[in-house]
């Protein structure tokens, strides 16, 4: 059984996920792409894919781990032209349940 | 002092993706403690610099971001901030000085918590912690440091180190019975021995080795060249590839506004190469050849002198005279010069 989020990250997928968008951090070091990741994701809705195009081989590693640690699905990769094309599904959170205690003097 | 309080207790922590911000997460979160990791992207990880230059055979894993599998292994958020500009008008300018090299610890530590004081605030969280240890760190762990630090980022009471906690005073999160001080740790000293058994027995088995620290700044070459383009008002935008050029190949001084940068090896010559656009370049044709990267506009004998430079650093520097060509967008020269020696390069090199 495969886990949410940690599908193999380095084998490309034989077929293109769909995507809602497409964010290009192509020329951008690490951790640029994943921060620029993040910030679009916030943007989007649960159950959208956004596909990011990046040239840094080790999002490959760092991508499935973002997600795993942000919960939020990695669907795969494609590679094309010595660019990789990474595939994200955001996951709808639950609103946390922590409440900061209120200190009154 | 009064006290309401509802759901979960949430704390905010700095998680490098090392050993001790690892425990330090895991021991709050088997006290039922929620946490939420931040990373503060300074533009001086020696670790981005090495991704950058892709060396061919490096196991990616060997140089992924560690606070994201970390984040990923531990089940909790980390959240990655970019801070460059902010961070680099206090490595230039820190109010506690710097360390042996330009590392501004003291100030880097309370810039960080000062911003993660502000995410607690944002993010409703309780405290603050960090993986931190007592007598860890020469410059910014001893204890009047980590008191000062506490103190300057706003965050009296409320900074939590469950690493060092029995060793320090109580805190907020411990008063108020919100963290279980008794289960909180009293490691201290430089020997991670106590780190490495509690990791065993925590089930934590994925974590970088010490390496002496993963900051460019505490390195001295590193730090002499950033001093150098500081002296020389070298345009200097940290987390780009300005910072990684300090990091790759070996560099010379030509004049006050000149430096060349010589490409050690193959995966250096393409990073460099990435960088040509609008500069001059040179190399040996036909030959073992570094490509040598200019910064600055040399006039005829400075480029000359760097042709030398180049075939010094290439298979024919036996030669008595080499061809160099050297590049600008659209104009080539060719230049035939001796290679320079040792003696002559030296009072060049940064």
């Amino acid at each position: 059984m495969e886990l949410k989020g940690q599908k193999a990250a380095r084998e490309p997928q034989s077929e293109r996920p769909g995507a809602d968008l497409v964010l290009d951090t192509v020329g951008f070091y690490c951790p640029v792409p994943i921060i620029k990741t993040s910030a679009q994701i916030r943007e989007m809705m649960p159950g959208q894919v956004l596909e990011v195009l990046s040239d840094d081989r080790v999002i490959l590693v760092d991508m499935p781990a973002w997600c795993r640690s942000a919960g939020h699905d990695y669907v795969g990769h494609v590679e094309e032209e010595g660019e990789i094309h990474l595939f994200v599904r955001k996951v709808g959170r639950n609103a946390s349940g922590a409440v900061r205690e209120k200190i009154e003097e | 002092m009064k006290k309401e309080r509802s759901g979960s207790i949430k704390a905010v922590g700095l998680i490098s993706g090392g050993l001790d911000s690892t425990l330090a997460a895991r021991v709050l979160m088997e006290q039922g403690i929620e946490v939420h990791g931040l990373n503060y992207a300074t533009g001086f990880c020696s670790n981005a610099q090495r991704r950058a230059v892709e060396r061919p055979g490096e196991a990616p894993h060997r140089l992924r971001n560690e606070a994201l599998r970390a984040g990923a292994d531990l089940g909790i958020e980390v959240e990655i901030v970019p801070v460059e500009k902010e961070f680099f008008s206090l490595v230039t300018h820190p109010k506690f000085g710097h360390g042996a090299n330009m590392n501004p610890c003291i100030d880097c530590r309370i810039f960080m918590l000062k911003k993660a004081k502000g995410q607690m605030d944002a993010l409703g969280a309780c405290f603050v912690f960090t993986g931190e240890v007592l007598g860890q760190r020469p410059m910014s762990q001893h204890l009047s440091a980590l008191q000062t630090i506490e103190r300057e980022a706003g965050l009296e009471g409320l900074l939590l180190r469950p690493l060092s906690a029995r060793h320090l005073p109580e805190t907020i999160p411990e008063k108020r019975g919100w963290v279980d001080r008794a289960r909180l740790l009293g490691v201290c000293g430089r020997s991670r021995r106590g780190q490495m058994a509690l990791a065993e027995i925590l089930g934590i088995a994925e974590f970088p080795q010490p390496s002496g620290g993963c900051c460019s700044l505490t390195d001295e070459t590193f730090s002499r060249r950033l001093r150098d383009v500081l002296a020389h008002q070298v345009p200097f935008e940290p987390g780009t590839g300005d910072s990684v050029l300090l990091k790759v190949g070996r560099h010379f001084r030509v004049s006050h506004e000149v430096k060349v940068v010589v490409g050690r090896d193959e995966a250096e010559n393409v990073f460099l190469a990435r960088h040509l656009a609008g500069k001059w370049w040179f190399e040996v044709s036909d030959a073992g050849s570094p490509l040598v990267l200019v910064q600055g506009d040399p006039d005829p004998p400075l480029r000359r002198f760097i042709a030398g430079i180049t075939a010094r650093y290439s298979s024919q520097k036996g030669e008595r005279e080499v061809e160099v060509v050297a590049t600008r967008d659209g104009t080539r020269e060719h230049l035939h010069v001796a290679p320079l020696t040792d003696e002559a390069l030296e009072p060049h090199r940064i």
